[in-house]
């Protein structure tokens, strides 16, 4: 009985990671755009870029979920075809991560002294290679251990996808919970969702250790 | 050693004013320093000192004025297209109170880079270039440790490095024994005044009192965004015309 549930819920091991993996890459590349109108000259797109980084983030995960899911076939039954499950759950993760994100590249561009500009500007690099060469690989090393951490959390928020119909992990679980009335597909999905966090903090560890090997102060 | 006059000045200042806002922080400040000249600035804290040397490669721009560095002018009222800042920066290397080397980069690439960016030179010549200027500063074998590994005396020499690499034709220093211990500093200063024996043109904004008398061969007292005097520096320490640079003097010998 319980191999069988350890073998029925393993099924959405590998949506769970498609998921949290589509969901960060999506908010990570379109954190850069959203940065750069946070850090725009211009009020209108700053005030833009931070109004979308709150409503955003002000609204859990869940409704998110829900509303992409279910908003636009009300308007038109006939894009349920295009927003499935799997669509809205990936639209939905690289939305709100693409916020977080902004805040965390927004957070290490910070942490970077004005100096480092300064010098730049008076070796006569272009602002292109200031920024490729000197600002982004700085930002990167400090956006590391947060980015991380959003990374894991976004891993077990995955779970919320099971609500929209997803075949991840907790989705199975629910499945098998539901027909054989027991606690244990809940246990499993646990563990599972344990292991697949242990490596990954590890492995943020290393990357982080790697990346400060030549910073640190 | 004084060739004031003799052909075109390496920097002149003429009428350059800069404020922020309404705080007028440099008033219609000339200056013209010859090829070779050892140029020592001098004041009280707040006093322009670092805006006017920031204003000599622009990266504070004036309000008004022009810049010529090595016959490249640069009139401050016009826009001022990317070309002629680039060409304006390649003629002048900045040392930083705080260094500013590049924390991600060897010691090595911190020199290289800057010459295959804006110079275009190959890798390899970039990086032989940079090898025998950290001999040159004493520090061959740091080469491929990381800034952070270095002390701050070392750090500032790396960093006069990275500017002598791309040929500068004058050298700004703001303070660049400030951040350093005494012993950490005297390195540096050796360096610089080799630098100067050299030939190179620099302009040193200094609280290093021995430097500026010993090893500049002219120097400047600002005070409230001005020159207060100016001339050689023994004639200066031994008899400052302003009340205000003999209070400054006397304020400065009693510290140290
Ligand atoms: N970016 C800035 N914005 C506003 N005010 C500034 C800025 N930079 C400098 N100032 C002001 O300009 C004046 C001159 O500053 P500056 O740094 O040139 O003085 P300094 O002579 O180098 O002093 P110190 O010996 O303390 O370094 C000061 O009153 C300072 O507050
Ligand atoms: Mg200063």
């Amino acid at each position: 009985m319980t191999e069988t549930v350890w073998g029925a819920v393993a099924q959405g091991i590998v949506m769970t990671i498609q998921l949290t993996v589509a969901g960060f890459a999506i908010g990570a590349v379109l954190g850069v755009p959203i940065l750069a109108l946070r850090m725009s000259p211009l009020a209108s797109l700053r005030w833009s870029a931070r109004a979308f980084i709150e409503v955003t983030r002000g609204v859990p995960m869940i409704v998110w979920l829900f509303l992409i899911y279910n908003g636009p076939t009300q308007f038109d039954p006939a894009l349920g075809s295009v927003f499935t499950s799997w669509v809205s759950a990936v639209a939905a993760f690289g939305l709100v991560s693409a916020a977080y994100m902004a805040e965390i590249y927004r957070g290490s561009l910070r942490a970077i002294k004005q100096g480092q500009y300064e010098a730049s500007r008076a070796l006569g690099m272009s602002s292109v290679d200031t920024a490729t060469r000197v600002i982004g690989p700085q930002m990167i090393r400090v956006a590391v251990p947060a980015s991380a951490t959003y990374a894991i959390g976004l891993l077990k928020d995955s779970s919320l996808a099971s609500t929209i119909g997803v075949f991840e992990i907790t989705y199975y679980a629910n499945t098998v919970a539901s027909t054989s009335s027991s606690a244990t597909p809940y246990f499993v999905a646990g563990a599972y969702y344990v292991a697949l966090t242990l490596p990954s903090a590890w492995g943020a560890r290393r990357l982080e250790a790697r990346l400060r090997r030549g910073v640190a102060r | 050693m004084t060739n004031l006059g003799t052909g075109n000045p390496a920097i002149r200042l003429e009428n350059v004013e800069k404020s922020f806002g309404d705080h007028v922080v440099l008033q219609n400040v000339s200056l013209s320093v010859g090829a070779g000249q050892v140029f020592a600035l001098i004041g009280p804290s707040g006093a322009g000192k670092s805006t006017l040397l920031r204003c000599i490669n622009l990266l504070e721009r004036p309000t008004s004025g022009s810049i010529t560095v090595d016959g490249v002018t640069i009139q401050t009222d016009h826009t001022i297209k990317p070309k002629e800042l680039a060409a304006l920066r390649s003629r002048v290397g900045m040392v930083f109170q705080s260094f500013n080397l590049f924390p991600h980069m060897t010691v090595l690439r911190n020199i290289a880079l800057p010459q295959q960016r804006v110079l275009g030179r190959s890798r390899a010549d970039a990086e032989d270039r940079a090898h025998a200027l950290l001999g040159r500063v004493g520090l061959a074998d740091k080469a491929s440790q990381y800034p952070a590994r270095c002390s701050g005396g070392q750090q500032q020499r790396i960093a006069i490095a990275r500017a002598l690499a791309l040929d500068p034709k004058v050298m700004l220093f703001d303070e660049p024994t400030s951040a350093l211990d005494p012993e950490l500093g005297l390195e540096v200063l050796t360096v610089m005044r080799e630098l100067a024996d050299e030939g190179m043109t620099m302009v040193v904004v200094t609280h290093e009192m021995q430097f500026a008398r010993d090893v500049s061969d002219h120097l400047v007292v600002m005070s409230d965004g001005g020159i207060l005097e100016e001339g050689d520096p023994h004639d200066i320490f031994s008899g400052p015309r302003h009340a205000r640079t003999r209070q400054f003097l006397r304020a400065v010998v009693d510290r140290q």
